[in-house]
């Protein structure tokens, strides 16, 4: 009688599946957990103030229609107005 | 991360990607807290394994269409126009396909908007979770895969012999009901048992049959019904 006391043993095949089904669910909820508690600190911030930027504006014109050549500055270069007007 | 997914949202607003795969992986986090309550509190018959497993993959989905629409108006409506397909002459019975073809829709703006880098991390998030939702068959609430009627002839203070006898065989057991008569002794018994191994139900069998005070034993294999 004493071996119908023992427990049937439970199958490789089976306790795999009690892993997969009952601790993985706990494991990945606890893993991603970590990630989103680590983005939290690093990148939630609220925010305390609210600024205005306006950007320097400048407005250029010409006189008479035509195209632009030989243009000897670059993007973002800094000008000054010119001592003398050009002939036109 | 590299630089092909930084500069891959080439929309007029610039996206911040940790913010992305926070807000997918916390809404994740969110849906499954939910789906977990559900599975544990809900009662009925309606039960179903793959809206379970929607309840997770919904407020991704949610949380990408946010981050995609990105405070754009003419998205928003467009949005509403794109979602009245899922709906187009095609009645989508399974909830768990609806999700499917919502998070598509989702993906396919991102990439419409040219918010190219969100449309690989959301179908990477969504992809992941699906996974996750197949491979741990997440929803499922198998608590029993035998169900065991027999008649109990003797006194019920003598019941813990069968007890034991079935504790040996089951993970989990539950008594579904008992019916007692009037003047007699003993009593007609429906258990719910979750097998330790369920290719032994015969041996089970042959022990109940070689008590004395067992009789009438029908079993009825019952795995995962009803939790589709």
């Amino acid at each position: 009688m004493s071996q119908y006391n023992e427990k049937i043993p439970i199958p490789a095949r089976l306790r795999w599946r009690e892993i997969r089904v009952r601790i993985f669910p706990f494991l990945i909820f606890v893993l991603v957990a970590g990630v989103v508690m680590w983005l939290w600190r690093d990148r939630v911030e609220a925010t305390t103030m609210i600024g205005h930027v306006v950007g320097k504006q400048a407005e250029v014109r010409s006189p008479q229609a035509g195209s632009l050549a030989d243009m000897t500055v670059s993007a973002f270069d800094s000008v000054r107005p010119a001592t003398s007007s050009p002939a036109w | 991360m590299s630089d092909w997914i930084y500069l891959g949202d080439v929309a007029p607003l610039p996206t911040d990607f940790m913010a992305l795969v926070m807000a997918l992986l916390l809404a994740f986090l969110c849906g499954q807290v939910l789906a977990w309550v559900y599975m544990y509190t809900h009662s009925g018959l309606s039960y179903s394994r793959t809206y379970v497993a929607s309840l997770i993959l919904i407020p991704i989905t949610v949380a990408l269409v946010m981050m995609v629409l990105d405070n754009n108006l003419v998205t928003a409506f467009s949005l509403m126009a794109v979602f009245a397909i899922v709906r187009f002459r095609n009645i989508v019975r399974d909830t768990l396909d609806t999700v499917y073809i919502l998070s598509l829709i989702v993906i396919g703006m991102a990439a419409g908007t040219q918010k190219f880098s969100t449309a690989v991390i959301g179908t990477a998030v969504a992809a992941f979770v699906l996974m996750y939702v197949w491979y741990t068959s997440f929803g499922s609430r198998q608590r029993y895969d035998l169900i065991l009627n027999l008649h109990w002839a003797d006194s019920l203070g003598e019941i813990s012999a069968l007890n034991r006898l079935l504790d040996r065989h089951a993970l989990k057991v539950q008594m579904a009901s008992q019916r007692s008569v009037q003047d007699e002794e003993g009593a007609d018994l429906s258990y719910r048992l979750l097998m330790r191994d369920p290719s032994r139900v015969h041996d089970l069998l042959n022990e109940l049959q070689a008590n004395t005070s067992i009789s009438r034993v029908t079993t009825m294999k019952a795995e995962e019904e009803s939790e589709v």
